[in-house]
């Protein structure tokens, strides 16, 4: 029993001195003391980007980490809306130069696209733009490249490129354009934009075709060396092929000297300007391809796909894709400066505030990883984010939607200095109807009915209601909002499905009779078939697991049943649906796009005949081809934005509204919150290159953060009270029970 | 006991190898590797040159199980099946499909990071379960044993994730005591994020551990070496912990030394709620993003593990019981 004396005083002391120092470093603050005082950002990720190379990344949060590190010629206005081309490496957006069939200059500035037989577009850069520092560029007193032919001991204690004792950097020249340009016909890489581009310059497939065949020779010369052995995977892992990009013809790009390249065009295509604002057209310099494909590198899994080099505002500082990213200023950034004009109420938006001010403001950039929406959302709430979304789940919560005001912050967001910003997104959502379908599918006026009277049924501003929290708008057509040839208000009203409300100022759907009369005239009253039976719908899709869409599509199953329509699921695996929609063997189905581009041909497109996804593999979901259509999508594809091709669209969306091929639901609106110290926000639905113009106030933010998060301990202490309490009778029936009292 | 441990680790060989086909199966079969392709590359503008593109260049454009068009041991190493299956014996897990990272590396690097929430949880969950079943034990059929068994089993009811958002409310949002979620290095920054996920994988673990292993003590001290100790006039905490205890621990190991593997591929939920890059995090990740190659390396390994930790409670049975000998 001595030790069990002795044992007792020593665990209450360890016990008091554990919660003393639990109790005394106590927070809830994330991050290191200090670390918020500086010119810093917070925020998060919820899926790591896996693809950092320009010629592969496409998704959005691979576009928000690359976008920083890349420059391509072109960009955005940070402000002007609509979205204004301005140059960002180039001296100024390139003008094209039209060539005639018989090879001569036509001297229109903007004709007619069965005219043009070429086009060129020549991009003059900017001078003295120079690369972030990198060991790539490392030079020798010699000049020869540090880092060449390296063993995987020399590098084995480094964790990231910045490691590197040697550093250099070198001025951005035409020839790296050129480079990533070819870089795109790389198979290995699988460009998600390739057969887009390849379709319009000038000798991208062919470039493809050689690439391959580069790539086989190699293969087979270490496969033919290594035997059965070879395993291509492990070979290329080991040792990666440095594919010499320069060497087969490319016509389609031509570096004219070190501040200019040309690119030729097959056909006219004013939409390349928006393709050079894209981190696809950006800059690869061949030392990095040289310095990234040694088999030291490989080992170290250093690759241009997890390290970019880029000539950005950041430069990419930590990349565990697991845990923290982290985006540092870039020192040798060339000279770039904060918008000085902007839209009306800009100004007054105190927008304008940093006008003609050196960029980038902010120093350093954390994106921690989250997977789960409500805890980034309680530490946005305690200050240690600086911007959230807003998730479905706390919606209400943070804003209260009215009538007449529209979406307004709770109060409790009010209390908080907590800022809201909306922006209608550049997007498009919609329910396809197959054309090619015997029942829904057809041109003949009462198909056209039948797909009328669903679209009635379909109320999109009761979905928006009931699964978006009321975010987006109804759809009456294909283009969204903030591209050009989108008709607002009244005139843009789809009178086939929808009508106006002055007073609420939005779309209504026309009344269910309405709907019940066209079902009527399209041969099925009251949903019964000549056939004397129901009409029976079929949704198809790959999305079984997901409960949230299987509310969906009760909802939709519901909206049919009003119009006397049955509505049955044929879920199925992604293969079997992908089958079904490339054979044209589907009825109904869910469709969707954001734009690449702010542009109505990359919306209009989507339902353009030669683009029709059954047995064309096109991203024309409806299968609709209507020669109409078709002949003035051709004339308005190449266009400016004239009147004649707002005319043109008009017609385009007049055609498409009365075929309905698809049931236009809605557009979302993305809502944004940010806490007041961060400033100089605007969404920017085209570019992921607006981080050099945020700014944050990090006193204020330090601050908000003491004053909303001072820990409580009492609660703590209390219970550490009562448990050792309860502690004490325990002991003591022990104590009695050894000693038999 | 050499002899006896080769035989076990060659018997495994057949096991693994018979999960390595139904992987395959599952994999390949059921999933095609175009559908793999579609997968990787996205939703927007899939071309049918971009699918063979991509399953060339991760070694998908392969026959599954006989390559004809090769010779010699060529029609059998040129296929999928060789190529991504049998590899795995040697523990090359080859890349990721979806960001050609080395899965291999990924995995020796995330491991650290489940054992640092694995390890504290198991060991602080261990010591308070024995203790409190020693009090149990201790206090059998009283009212103290009797509530301990209804706390036990209310905390048996709640489910792990009603667990990690309570925690998470009350001493990261209300209390303000902890981070509610995150990671950092080195370790001693990463403590105050593990402070939350340790006493959450504690506390749940609690009931169950505390139930399974006061069975145990209940069991021992109803033998006859116990009630010898007692008539000799030993105490009853001499009793218990002296003796008892030595011989419970016997059933105990067996289910220690099975978890200890699993250790090290994490906790599922409580990882991607805290954020924590471990191994549960990573697999996770690879279902949320398809990437089956890391899924199949890391079933594969779990296998491994499986087995390896039923051979290694084989062989601690020798070390803590003398009765028992491995032939």
């Amino acid at each position: 029993m001595n030790g069990f004396r002795r044992f007792l005083p020593r665990s209450f002391f360890i016990l008091h001195s554990s919660l003393f120092l639990f109790l005394s470093a106590c927070s809830n603050n994330p991050y290191r003391p200090g670390e918020a005082a500086k010119p810093v950002y917070f925020s998060s990720f919820d899926e790591p980007p896996s693809k950092m190379d320009p010629a592969r990344a496409y998704y959005s949060h691979e576009g928000e980490i690359i976008g920083q590190i890349y420059e391509p010629p072109l960009t955005y206005h940070f402000l002007k809306r609509p979205y204004e081309v301005i140059p960002l490496t180039a001296a100024e957006p390139p003008k094209p130069t039209y060539y005639g069939n018989d090879g001569k200059v036509l001297d229109d500035s903007d004709p007619p696209a069965d005219l043009v037989a070429r086009v060129e577009y020549t991009v003059r850069l900017k001078r003295g733009i120079l690369y972030q520092n990198h060991p790539c560029f490392a030079k020798d007193a010699d000049g020869a490249p540090c880092y060449r032919n390296v063993k995987p001991a020399d590098i084995e204690r480094f964790e990231w490129p910045t490691d590197f004792e040697r550093q250099g950097a070198r001025e951005l020249r035409a020839r790296d354009y050129a480079l990533q340009i070819r870089r795109l016909a790389d198979p290995r890489l699988t460009c998600p934009i390739f057969s887009t581009i390849e379709q319009y310059m000038e000798g991208m497939s062919e470039l493809q075709k050689a690439y391959t065949a580069m790539l086989e020779e190699i293969r087979k010369k270490r496969k033919d060396a290594k035997g059965a052995a070879y395993n291509q995977e492990k070979d290329e892992k080991d040792d990666p092929i440095l594919l010499d990009y320069m060497k087969p013809d490319l016509p389609g790009v031509e570096v004219l000297d070190d501040y200019a390249y040309r690119i030729v065009l097959k056909r006219k295509y004013p939409q390349i300007l928006y393709w050079l604002c894209m981190h696809f057209f950006g800059p690869m310099p061949q030392e990095a391809l040289d310095f990234y494909t040694q088999p030291a590198m490989a080992e170290k899994q250093f690759s241009i796909n997890r390290c970019p080099v880029g000539t950005g505002p950041y430069y990419l500082k930590v990349f565990r894709p697991n845990e923290l990213i982290v985006l540092e200023r870039n020192p040798n950034y060339h000279e770039d400066f904060y918008p000085t004009d902007g839209n009306p109420g800009d100004a007054e938006a105190g927008l304008l505030a940093d006008a003609g001010q050196r960029l980038p403001f902010i120093r350093t950039q954390y994106y921690h990883s989250e997977k789960e929406a409500i805890t980034h959302w309680h530490k946005f709430l305690s200050g240690y984010y600086d911007a959230s979304g807003i998730a479905n789940d706390v919606f209400d919560k943070a804003v209260n939607i009215s009538r007449l005001e529209g979406p307004q912050l709770s109060d409790s967001m009010i209390a908080q200095g907590i800022r809201l910003i909306t922006d209608v997104d550049t997007s498009l959502f919609y329910l396809s109807f197959n054309m090619l379908d015997n029942v829904v599918g057809g041109y003949d006026e009462k198909r056209a009915k039948l797909r009328r009277a669903v679209s009635i049924a379909m109320d999109s501003n009761e979905f928006l209601n009931i699964f978006l929290n009321g975010r987006g708008i109804a759809a009456q057509g294909p283009i969204p909002p903030g591209i050009f040839g989108y008709r607002s208000g009244e005139e843009g009203t789809n009178p086939f499905v929808s009508a106006w409300d002055p007073k609420t100022r939005r779309h209504v759907r026309r009344p269910l009779e309405t709907a019940r009369k066209l079902m009527e005239e399209a041969g099925y009253p009251g949903g019964v078939g000549p056939d004397g039976k129901p009409l029976t719908l079929y949704y198809d899709h790959s999305q079984g697991g997901d409960t949230a869409f299987r509310a969906q599509v009760d909802w939709t199953r519901k909206k049919m049943a009003l119009i006397g329509i049955r509505l049955e699921e044929r879920g199925t695996d992604l293969t079997r649906y992908r089958e079904k929609r490339q054979q044209g063997n589907w009825q109904l189905g869910g469709g969707g796009w954001l734009a690449d581009y702010p542009d109505p041909e990359n919306f209009l497109f989507l339902f353009y005949g030669p683009n029709r996804e059954a047995q064309k593999d096109g991203p024309n979901m409806t299968n609709y081809e209507n020669k109409e259509f078709d002949d003035l999508f051709g004339k308005m594809e190449s266009m400016g934005n004239t009147l004649d091709r707002q005319n043109i669209i008009d017609r385009m969306v007049a055609i498409i509204q009365r075929d309905a091929p698809a049931v236009w639901q809605f557009h979302p609106v993305s809502f944004a919150l940010t806490h007041r110290w961060y400033r100089n926000v605007k969404p920017h639905q085209m570019s992921y290159n607006v981080m050099r113009y945020k700014r944050v106030e990090p006193g204020l933010r330090i601050e908000r953060q003491n004053e909303w998060n001072r820990p409580m301990l009492w609660p703590v202490v209390l219970l550490a009270v009562i448990l050792l309490a309860g502690a004490v009778p325990a002991a003591v029936v022990v104590y009695r029970k050894e000693r038999g009292l | 006991m050499l002899a006896y441990i080769i035989r076990r680790v060659a018997y495994a060989f057949p096991i693994l190898f018979g999960v390595n086909v139904a992987l395959f199966s599952l994999f390949f079969f059921v999933n095609s590797p175009d559908v793999m392709a579609r997968q990787n590359l996205g939703e927007k503008r899939v071309t049918p040159e971009q699918i063979e593109n991509w399953k060339r260049e991760h070694g998908y454009h392969l026959p599954r199980f006989f390559n004809a068009g090769e010779t010699g041991w060529s029609k059998l190493t040129q296929t999928i099946f060789w190529q991504k299956s049998m590899r795995l014996f040697i523990f090359d897990f080859g890349k990721s499909d979806s960001d050609n990272s080395r899965i291999g590396e990924a995995v020796c690097r995330r491991v650290p990071y489940s054992l640092f929430v694995t390890i504290p949880i198991f060991l602080i969950g261990m010591a308070i379960g024995l203790v409190f079943a020693v009090l149990a034990a201790f206090y059998r059929a009283t009212y103290i044993d009797a509530a301990l068994l209804v706390v036990c089993v209310f905390l048996m009811s709640i489910p792990l994730m009603l667990y990690i958002l309570a925690g998470q409310y009350l001493l990261a949002i209300v209390l303000k005591l902890t981070p509610i979620s995150g990671f950092a290095r080195p370790l001693w920054i990463a403590l105050k994020f593990l402070v939350l996920p340790v006493i959450i994988g504690v506390v749940a673990e609690f009931g169950s551990g505390v139930r399974y292993d006061r069975t145990i003590f209940l069991e021992e001290i109803n033998k006859d070496y116990v009630r010898t100790a007692r008539a000799k006039g030993l105490g009853e905490v001499a009793v218990l912990f002296k003796h008892a205890l030595k011989n419970a621990m016997i059933p105990i190991l067996t289910s220690v030394v099975v978890a200890v593997p699993f250790l090290m591929t994490g906790s599922l939920l409580l990882e991607k709620f805290f954020g924590i890059p471990g191994m549960g995090n990573y697999l996770i990740d690879a279902i949320h993003r398809q990437d089956f190659a890391i899924v199949r390396a890391m079933v594969f390994l779990g296998s491994v593990l499986y087995v390896g930790a039923l051979i290694a409670v084989d062989v601690s049975y020798t070390l803590v019981d003398p009765r028992v000998r491995l032939k």
